[in-house]
C-alpha cells in the first residue's frame, strides 16, 4: 500500500515537472512569434507582395507567374519569375528616380539608352549580371515618376524574355 | 501631420541624435533634419483627402482627383509626392487615408514620423527611391538609424 502510493505521489511529481516545461517551452514559441516594432512599421508601410495579374503593359511569357503589391507610397511593387526563367523585380511610382544611371556607365557592362514614345527608357548590365531596365513616365526629365526593372541574368536567354515581357510596358 | 512633423524633427535633431540625422549621409543626404524642416504644413504638405487638384494620377494615366486618387487607395496609399506635371508648382506631398487612418494603429506616431522622412527625401532632397535599392530599402535605412531614438523616448519600451 505504501509503495502504491509512493508510486503514485512521484507519479504526480513527475506530471507536474513536465506540465511546468510544457507551458515554459510552448512560452518560449510564442514569443519567438513576437515581431519588433521596427518590423512591424516596415511590414505595414511596405506589404508582402502576393499572386495576382501584373500591371497593365506586361506580357507575361509562358509558365511566369507575377507578385504585386501596393506600398504606402502608392508604388506598384512585385517580382516575376518561374524556375528555369528570369527573376525580375520592379518598381513603378512618383518617387522612383531611374535605377540606370547614365553617370555610371562606367560601373556597368553595357549601356543603352532610346526614347519611347517621348520618353527615355535607359537599359544597363552589371558587372553582377543584373540587368535593370528604367522607363520614364514623365516628360519632365527631371521628374521621379519612373518604372524600375532588375533581372537576374543567369544566361542569354533570360535578357530574351525580359525585354519580351517588359518593352510592351514601354509602349504600352 | 503637424504631430509627425514635429516627432520627426526631434527624432532627428542632429544636437541630439546624430545616428538618425546622418541616416543616409552615405547616399549624399547629410542631414535628415535639413530636409524635415522643408516640409512645412499647407505649403508643400497637404491633406490629400479634401482635394480638388486634378491630374494624371489614376491608374494607367487616366485623370483624376486627389481626393478621387485617396479614396481608390485608401487601405494602402498613405503619402506620395506627385511631380510639377501634376501640381504644376513643383513637388508636392500629399498625404492620404493610410497616413491618417492605417488599418493597424501599432506604433502610428513612429509610422507617421518615418512617412515624413520618407517623403522628405524626394520632396526636399529631390532623391528618389531607386537611389537605395528599392522604396522599401529607403525605409529600411531610416527606421534601422531612428528607432532606437524612439525606442530611448519610451524607456525601451518595445
Amino acid at each position: 500500500m505504501r509503495c502504491a502510493s509512493l508510486t503514485l505521489c512521484w507519479t504526480i511529481k513527475v506530471l507536474a515537472i513536465v506540465f511546468v516545461l510544457s507551458q515554459f517551452c510552448s512560452g518560449q514559441d510564442g514569443s519567438k512569434q513576437v515581431t519588433r516594432p521596427e518590423q512591424t512599421v516596415l511590414r505595414q508601410l511596405h506589404p508582402e507582395p502576393v499572386e495576382g495579374d501584373p500591371p497593365k503593359g506586361f506580357r507575361l511569357l509562358a509558365g511566369y507567374k507575377h507578385k504585386g503589391a501596393k506600398d504606402f507610397e502608392g508604388n506598384q511593387v512585385g517580382e516575376i519569375s518561374k524556375n528555369d526563367g528570369v527573376k525580375i523585380k520592379y518598381e513603378i511610382g512618383f518617387s522612383q528616380g531611374f535605377a540606370v544611371d547614365p553617370d555610371q556607365k562606367a560601373t556597368y557592362l553595357w549601356y543603352r539608352e532610346q526614347k519611347i514614345n517621348g520618353r527615355i527608357t535607359r537599359y544597363a548590365l552589371s558587372k553582377k549580371n543584373i540587368l535593370m531596365i528604367s522607363i520614364a513616365l514623365d516628360d519632365s526629365p527631371s521628374s521621379l515618376h519612373a518604372a524600375n526593372f532588375y533581372g537576374e541574368i543567369r544566361r542569354p536567354d533570360d535578357i530574351a524574355d525580359m525585354l519580351l515581357m517588359v518593352l510592351p510596358f514601354a509602349y504600352n | 501631420m503637424n504631430d509627425s512633423i514635429k516627432l520627426a524633427k526631434e527624432m532627428t535633431d542632429p544636437q541630439k541624435h546624430k545616428e538618425c540625422d546622418e541616416a543616409l549621409k552615405a547616399f549624399g543626404i547629410p542631414s535628415l533634419s535639413a530636409l524635415i524642416n522643408g516640409m512645412t504644413p499647407n505649403a508643400n504638405v497637404f491633406d490629400g483627402r479634401p482635394s480638388t487638384l486634378t491630374g494624371p494620377i489614376g491608374g494607367n494615366g487616366a485623370t483624376e482627383s486627389m481626393a478621387a486618387y485617396f479614396k481608390e487607395n485608401k487601405t494602402a496609399v498613405g503619402a506620395a509626392v506627385f511631380p510639377n506635371s501634376v501640381t504644376g508648382r513643383g513637388s508636392v506631398t500629399f498625404l492620404g487615408d493610410y497616413f491618417f487612418n492605417p488599418a493597424s494603429m501599432d506604433w502610428v506616431a513612429f509610422q507617421r514620423a518615418i512617412i515624413m522622412m520618407h517623403e522628405s527625401v524626394h520632396q526636399v532632397g529631390g532623391k528618389g527611391d531607386a537611389l537605395f535599392g528599392s522604396s522599401k530599402q529607403l525605409s529600411e535605412k531610416i527606421i534601422e538609424k531612428c528607432y532606437p531614438v524612439l525606442k530611448g523616448r519610451l524607456g525601451g519600451v518595445g
